[in-house]
């Protein structure tokens, strides 16, 4: 009777509660993407145009700073935007650099097994004890600090490692089925059954954990704007601008409030439907 | 269904068992179980009834999915999901449907117990064997820490579990599939209950570990009743006394095991059976070896012998040919590693449309020789030919495409379908790889004409594995290996995830893909007997040494070897008449671990007929009859052929 056993399951996992908020949160990351690129263009202000009659000014709708603006005069609603922009940017690339990296890399480690596995995951054992800022310090001081082609390299350099391990693991079990084996006897090179077998079945994990990793891509950018070591003035990223915000805290709140908000709202929603993405491709992982 | 019969009347059993007194032990009345699911309830199980009487055996047998365990669960209240039961279940008299949970838990282990298909996954696996045989005795009968103790022995050593007093210190990973079985026995029987439930209790076992947990089953039906489930009616022939036939939830024959499996009413039961009104075997029941009289057989058409070429008349290169192969494994063994032999000094050769079987228990190297002979492991000695060529000596390319002639059907076929690919995408790969010059309208043709070959409906092109049934996953997997029309044919345990009728099924299209395309069959399989029906000589593997080697209907009629012998007389037969006798007889023991293979004759630790020479050295591959060949010091058979002629 595994059928209406399983056909019961099925209809409770339809019902999970995790399944609305799931939704709710790709729709938030979509909407929050679009305003990002077209929200600037309602506010009669540029990211970095000074408005000397308004200094520190507190959200209001009168004056067009509907969001307050920050000590220079900028206007906190179109920075936080441009803020956005970035951190997304910076986000989405670092993680779509590290997959491209860590999937190659640990899929070919897996599948070719013995010496070669070996020396290649001792080259992510050496990478990961690395210590990470002390790295992103020695970078920053050698190819100065205004560049976000650092900040990325620096960013995805950490976060393929976790991805090779958890691909290998995967593409390790993954060799040992015996689908793979069926290829290997029907005369299948090693290329072809890794593009046509494994590669296909690593899809679900993959995805799950890419976008698992771009919330954690932009609070690595976003920890290392705040420490000063990445975006600097007068460019934005959300983490910039929590660090700014911070400084005048107790007087004015807002410059504070406004980018973190929208930094929770994002990575809750990245969180969330990762979460959700593993439920339904990656069964086995809950 | 106009085919249902109402339930056999407790006034209606027969005269004798009313005579003796037979105590109802358990009552099932109109038992229905249903699912909620999404469209509404499932019916599972509908209006079973059945009695279960002291001292006797009732086997409720059906298809998996016929919802057989599902009315044991439903009875006991062990049902997982909010399933919902109606009926009534009365355990000597004392009605169990709508029990509070406590109160059941009383009952379970202690009044009834279970004994499940997989003896590892019923076991948990970080409590020594004597702790967990300890639990239900503290908790049902609160036996204290030493007394439990010793009654856990006592328990251990009426299954017959040798070395009991050690295995109670061992955890379940340390004993084999049979010894788990024994425990679990153990567990059941711990609180000597007045029921004992069997779930499939020798699925998951050899044909020879299977008869001696059924024979120690035997012994404790006296005191108890009993119900077994299962799929296979040899089992049923050995043990039970009444039989029950389920079908999709319903119960459709019910009867004394005599009655059921000799004169079966219901068609369905005839399938389960293997007696279609097609091929109805017409030997009486009993007569020669017992087994050969029971299987259709399917004769092979007659070939050219490999024997029957001479100087004069040089052999034809076979097809596939394996001489003094070995295969071994490294194993990890505490901190040291040492070497697992799975295949030694395996000499076999494959002609043109022949079928060759290759039995044995688990463990014996079977999966490992399908491997070697298609070069997917590279063999430790000795060397593989394919068509006369040594795949070690071809370039890589050369060997993928010489891979084209020799192709495997796997064990499991769900997996070894890769799960994101159509149907028409798995069938069709062998071609994009192999003949990549044809176009995509003339490889759906191709893939359309095999799918039809193989009895596969062309609607299904666009399924994936997980939607499909096993019997068709299976089918899937011959077709992606025939379409090529390979001259070698490997498989490896293809019908053991099917079910009976299913199996019929694919062993038939397997005999007839090899009349027609004269494929060679290297087809290997712990079911002796769709080996006696599909192939023309047979290899007995022992713990990766060869043990005899003859023609199927010689070896089957009148085995050589004395390990031989003994897995013949272990294979459960579905006739009443004879199996319980053939049980009784059943004397095989253990096998030992291959890591610690004895001296000599690997075999001599559980021969019958071992002596003081099988220890000194081992016995050499010699040729007993014409075609035949053994290797042991004690052949005789030898004699009783050299008589027949």
């Amino acid at each position: 009777m595994r059928g209406s056993t399983l056909a019961y399951a099925v209809s409770m996992r339809s019902r999970r509660p995790g399944r609305r908020a799931a939704l709710f949160a790709a729709a938030l990351i979509v909407l929050l993407t679009l305003w990002a690129i077209v929200g600037p263009a309602a506010s009669p202000y540029s990211p970095n145009g000074l408005d000397w009659h308004h200094l520190s000014a507190a959200p209001s709708l009168t004056d067009g700073h509907w969001l307050g603006t920050d000590p220079l005069g900028r206007d906190l609603y179109v920075r936080t935007l441009y803020g956005l922009r970035l951190s997304l940017l910076i986000g989405v690339l670092a993680t779509g650099v590290s997959v491209l990296i860590g999937l190659a890399w640990g899929m070919v480690a897996g599948f070719a097994g013995g010496r070669v596995e070996a020396w290649m995951m001792r080259v992510v054992d050496i990478l990961y004890s690395l210590p990470y800022l002390f790295i992103v310090l020695i970078l920053a001081t050698l190819f100065g600090r205004d560049s976000i082609t650092l900040l990325l390299v620096a960013i995805a350099a950490v976060g393929w490692l976790t991805l090779a391990r958890v691909v290998r693991a995967k593409t390790l079990s993954l060799k040992r089925r015996e689908f793979v084996e069926a290829a290997r006897a029907a005369g299948l090179t090693p290329a072809g059954i890794m593009m046509r077998h494994i590669l296909p079945n690593l899809a679900g994990t993959v995805a799950v954990y890419a976008t698992l990793m771009v919330p954690q891509m932009i609070t690595s950018e976003s920890f290392l704007s705040f420490l000063g070591l990445g975006v600097q003035e007068p460019r934005a990223s959300l983490g910039s601008l929590v660090s700014e915000g911070a400084h005048e805290m107790l007087a004015a709140p807002w410059m504070l409030l406004v980018p973190a908000s929208v930094l929770v709202a994002l990575l809750l929603s990245f969180n969330l439907l990762g979460d959700a993405l593993r439920d339904v491709l990656d069964p086995a992982a809950r | 269904m106009s085919s249902i019969r109402p339930p056999v009347e407790p006034v209606a059993l027969p005269a004798s068992r009313a005579a003796a007194g037979a105590a109802t032990v358990l009552a099932v009345e109109d038992l229905s179980v249903a699912f909620r699911g999404a469209e509404g309830l499932a019916p599972a199980v509908e209006g079973l009834s059945f009695t279960v009487q002291r001292g006797e055996c009732l086997g409720i047998v059906g298809e998996s999915g016929a919802g057989k365990t599902q009315a044991f669960l439903a009875a006991l209240g062990l049902l997982a999901s909010p399933a919902h039961v109606t009926g009534r279940v009365r355990l000597d008299g004392q009605e169990l449907l709508g029990l509070p949970e406590r109160a059941l838990d009383r009952i379970r282990g202690a009044r009834v117990g279970l004994v499940f298909q997989d003896p590892m996954a019923s076991l948990t696996p970080h409590l020594r064997i004597g702790d967990q045989l300890a639990e239900p005795l503290r908790r049902h009968l609160g036996m204290g820490a030493r007394e439990a103790r010793g009654r856990a022995l006592q328990l251990l050593e009426r299954v017959r579990l040798a070395d009991a007093a050690r295995r109670m210190r061992q955890y379940p990973h340390e004993l084999s599939g049979g010894m788990r079985q024994r425990v679990m026995i153990a567990i059941a029987l711990a609180c000597d209950p007045q029921l004992l439930i069997l779930d499939e209790p020798t699925s998951a076992l050899d044909v020879t570990l299977q008869a001696q947990i059924l024979n120690l089953l035997a012994e404790f039906k006296r005191e108890r009743g009993v119900a077994l489930i299962t799929h296979d009616f040899g089992v049923v022939a050995g043990l039970a006394d009444q039989v029950a036939v389920m079908r999709a939830g319903r119960l459709i024959e019910q009867g004394s095991t005599a009655e059921v499996l000799k004169a079966p009413r219901e068609p369905y039961t005839r399938q389960l059976l293997g007696r279609d009104d097609s091929r109805q075997a017409a030997s009486p029941p009993g007569s020669g070896a017992g087994l050969g009289a029971l299987l259709p057989v399917t004769l092979p058409a007659s070939r050219p012998r490999v024997s029957e070429c001479s100087p004069a008349h040089p052999c034809p290169t076979p097809r596939l040919a394996l001489s003094g192969v070995g295969v071994s494994f490294p194993v990890a063994r505490g901190w040291r590693r040492q070497a697992l032999r799975a295949l030694d000094g395996i000499d076999l050769t494959l002609g043109a449309g022949e079928a060759l079987g290759v039995v044995g228990e688990s463990g014996c190297g079977k999966s490992t020789l399908t491997r070697a002979a298609l070069y997917l492991i590279r063999p430790a000695a000795g060397e593989v030919l394919w068509m006369g060529r040594s795949p070690a000596d071809l370039p890589g390319g050369e060997l993928r495409r010489l891979r084209r002639e020799l192709q495997i059907v796997f064990q499991d076929p769900l997996a070894s379908l890769d799960p994101h690919l159509t149907v028409q995408r798995l069938v069709a790969e062998p071609l994009e790889i192999h003949r990549p010059q044809l176009d995509a309208s003339g490889r759906l043709e191709e893939v359309c004409g095999m799918l039809e070959r193989v009895g596969l409906d062309r609607s299904l092109l666009t399924r994936r594995p997980h939607e499909l049934s096993g019997g068709q996953c299976q089918r899937v997997g011959i077709a992606r290996a025939m379409i090529l029309k390979p001259r070698v044919l490997v498989c490896d345990e293809p019908l053991s995830a099917l079910d009976a009728p299913t199996r019929a099924q694919v062993l038939a299209l397997l005999a007839e893909l090899r009349r027609e395309q004269g494929t060679s069959l290297l087809f290997v399989s712990h079911d002796l007997s769709s080996v006696q029906r599909l192939c023309d000589r047979v290899l007995v593997l022992y713990l990766g040494r060869m043990a005899e080697l003859a023609p199927a209907q010689a070896l089957f009629a009148a085995p050589h070897h004395p390990y031989t012998r003994e897995l013949l007389a272990a294979i459960a037969v579905a006739d009443p008449d004879i199996q319980p006798a053939r049980l009784a007889q059943v004397r095989l023991g253990e096998p030992p671990s291959p890591l610690e293979l004895p001296q000599g004759c690997a075999f001599r630790t559980r021969c019958p007929q071992a002596s003081s020479l099988c220890a000194e050295r081992a016995p050499a591959w010699e040729q007993t009859a014409e075609d035949r060949w053994a290797a042991c010091h004690h052949l005789r058979g030898r004699a009783d052929d050299m008589l027949l002629k």
